[in-house]
């Protein structure tokens, strides 16, 4: 697994000779020939989520924070739209640097902001130590947290204390109630043991991205692109996250929203059938 | 409004005081010996390990310090016999020697806990009202501790004999050996306190921090920048570095963001290594 500035160099050193499958979360836009995008996009994992999570909680001040680069600004992006259609504002927007590991400024901001959610999109060290920060401030009780790249080897990290009002949004969770992904946690215990890494939706993907393509393969009856091609708008796959459509080389599927009890995620609310948002062009 | 000023000036200590207990260690092994000690931040890492073994156990937490400091000593005893003492007056080597000790202490502590973030639950992690303004009451325990640990290690360090035994080995390490000091001795005694320092402030900081075995490099980078801003060899030059560079970040984040604040800090050092490479408090 890579991410998009890998993505970008490999799709033009592949000139579609061979599939491509990306798999993890991303901001969206892909449309390469050759290529299919698993990953959940912002649309996927907010534009539902905002105004559910809004109503539920009566969410109305929204602060923005993320590391700095383009999958935050993307995602930044769109939320603000859903926020806006919500009812809700943007109470604050703030880029941290990867290596920034002191949040106090960012806190006190929040504080001040009066917000009551958080939309984060800090990433793996830098969302563990915003979200220890965030709750020693006293702020977990009284501000919703959100994340889309808040899974569970992030919520350990985090800690059982520290994740009070903590949502996190995605196409994947280890604890997703549905036979087929009970099925597939029990077969990973079972081969990996129980000191296992914790299943996150980030390396299931992985996963997925081979059922998806042994769904195309098997259906074109080969690995060549142009047969792939061919077969991949509308297919239709299964996999432990639940069944999954083929559109414009992005999938609709289902999306999970999880909140944090202690040290686990658990999902609260199913989205079925969510598309991409992504409009590749034949 | 005026709860925010608090919260900021708390932060604005509480940032001078994290950086002090941080670069406390490196200043003594760095300031004191002349050792670039890059493995710095993975002895305050085995420090955070030492409080997640103790979790893992099921021992009271705060066994994780003394343990942090018993484990801290025992590896910088090692090192400074196979590595350290080889490679005296030799600095670049040690650099590269003690960097390659870092990655090794990162890669075992990877092989035996994961490269997975761990976490500490605590009971501490209630706030306390400062003048209307809620902050953490570990943080405010913390810099209560450091300062007192501060102020009894430069009483110690001007008024004992040890202390006087130290400034004659840094000052002049010849005429003290003629004068009968087994400076040999007090250079291992001083690595390891300096290794014991960083074990304890990663263990102190451990409720506060992500732990992971990576997570040394940023507090080696930030020790540096405060040694160099600081000057290296005095308690007050320790402390005016960490006030400087605490100062600047926290002050440039909260009017502009975070990356103005990273953005300043850089600044300063390289400014500091061009126009005043002693620092601001130079050694007497």
């Amino acid at each position: 697994m890579h991410d998009s500035a890998v993505r970008g160099a490999l799709v033009g050193l592949f000139k579609c000779q061979v599939p491509y499958v990306y798999t993890p979360v991303y901001e969206g836009g892909e449309c390469a020939a050759g290529t299919w995008v698993l990953g959940e996009t912002p649309q996927q994992q907010l534009e539902l989520v905002v105004p559910w999570l809004a109503k539920e909680r009566s969410l109305k001040r929204w602060y923005l924070i993320g590391n700095d680069y383009n999958w935050p600004r993307d995602t930044n992006a769109h939320a603000k739209k859903y926020i806006a259609a919500s009812g809700g504002s943007v109470a604050g927007e703030e880029y941290l640097p990867f290596t920034v590991d002191n949040f106090d400024a960012s806190l006190a901001k929040i504080r001040q902001s009066q917000a009551d959610a958080v939309l984060i999109t800090l990433v793996g060290g830098a969302s563990v130590g915003f979200s220890r920060a965030f709750a020693s401030f006293g702020l977990a009780d009284k501000v919703v947290r959100l994340g889309t790249l808040i899974e569970e080897n992030t919520v350990a990290g985090i800690g059982a204390q520290n994740t009070a009002n903590l949502y996190s949004s995605a196409g994947y969770f280890a604890n997703i109630d549905t036979p087929a992904a009970k099925d597939f946690a029990a077969r990973y215990a079972r081969k990996f043991g129980a000191q296992a890494p914790a299943l996150n939706a980030l390396a299931q993907s992985c996963f997925d991205g081979l059922l998806l393509l042994e769904a195309m393969a098997a259906k074109a009856k080969g690995l060549q692109v142009p047969a792939l091609e061919k077969v991949a708008e509308g297919l239709r796959y299964k996999g432990p996250r639940g069944e999954a459509t083929l559109q414009a080389r992005h999938t609709r599927k289902d999306i999970f929203l999880a909140r944090a009890d202690g040290a686990t995620l658990k999902v609260v609310k199913t989205f079925p059938g969510v598309g991409a948002g992504q409009t590749c062009k034949a | 409004m005026e709860g925010l000023a608090v919260t900021y000036s708390l932060n604005l200590l509480y940032q001078c005081a994290l950086l002090a207990l941080v670069a406390l260690g490196l200043a003594i092994v760095f300031g004191q010996l002349g050792i670039m000690n890059m493995a710095h931040g993975e002895f305050l890492m085995l420090g955070a390990y030492a409080m997640v073994v103790v979790q893992r156990v099921g021992l009271p937490l705060w066994l994780g310090v003394p343990l942090a400091a018993l484990a801290c000593a025992v590896i910088a005893l090692v090192v400074e016999r196979i590595l350290i003492r080889p490679l005296a007056h030799r600095p670049f080597d040690t650099l590269l020697a003690t960097w390659g000790l870092g990655i090794l202490m990162r890669k075992s502590v990877e092989a035996v806990f994961g490269r997975g973030y761990q976490s500490l639950d605590h009971g501490w992690t209630g706030t306390l009202e400062v003048v209307g303004a809620p902050y953490p009451a570990y943080r405010l325990g913390l810099m209560a501790a450091v300062a007192v640990a501060l102020g009894v290690l430069a009483w110690w360090y001007r008024r004992s004999p040890a202390g006087a035994r130290v400034q004659a080995m840094v000052a002049n390490p010849g005429l003290a050996e003629a004068m009968g000091l087994n400076t040999r001795r007090l250079a291992m005694w001083a690595f390891v306190a300096g290794s014991v320092c960083a074990g304890i402030a990663g263990a102190l900081l451990a409720p506060l921090v992500r732990i992971e075995p990576a997570m040394g490099m940023d507090w080696l980078l930030a020790s540096f920048f405060v040694l160099v801003v600081g000057g290296l060899g005095t308690l007050g030059g320790l402390l005016a570095g960490a006030a400087l560079i605490g100062g600047t970040q926290v002050a440039v984040s909260s009017a502009l963001d975070a990356t103005w604040g990273t953005v300043a800090v850089l600044l300063l050092a390289i400014l500091f290594l061009w126009r005043r490479p002693n620092g601001l408090v130079a050694r007497a």
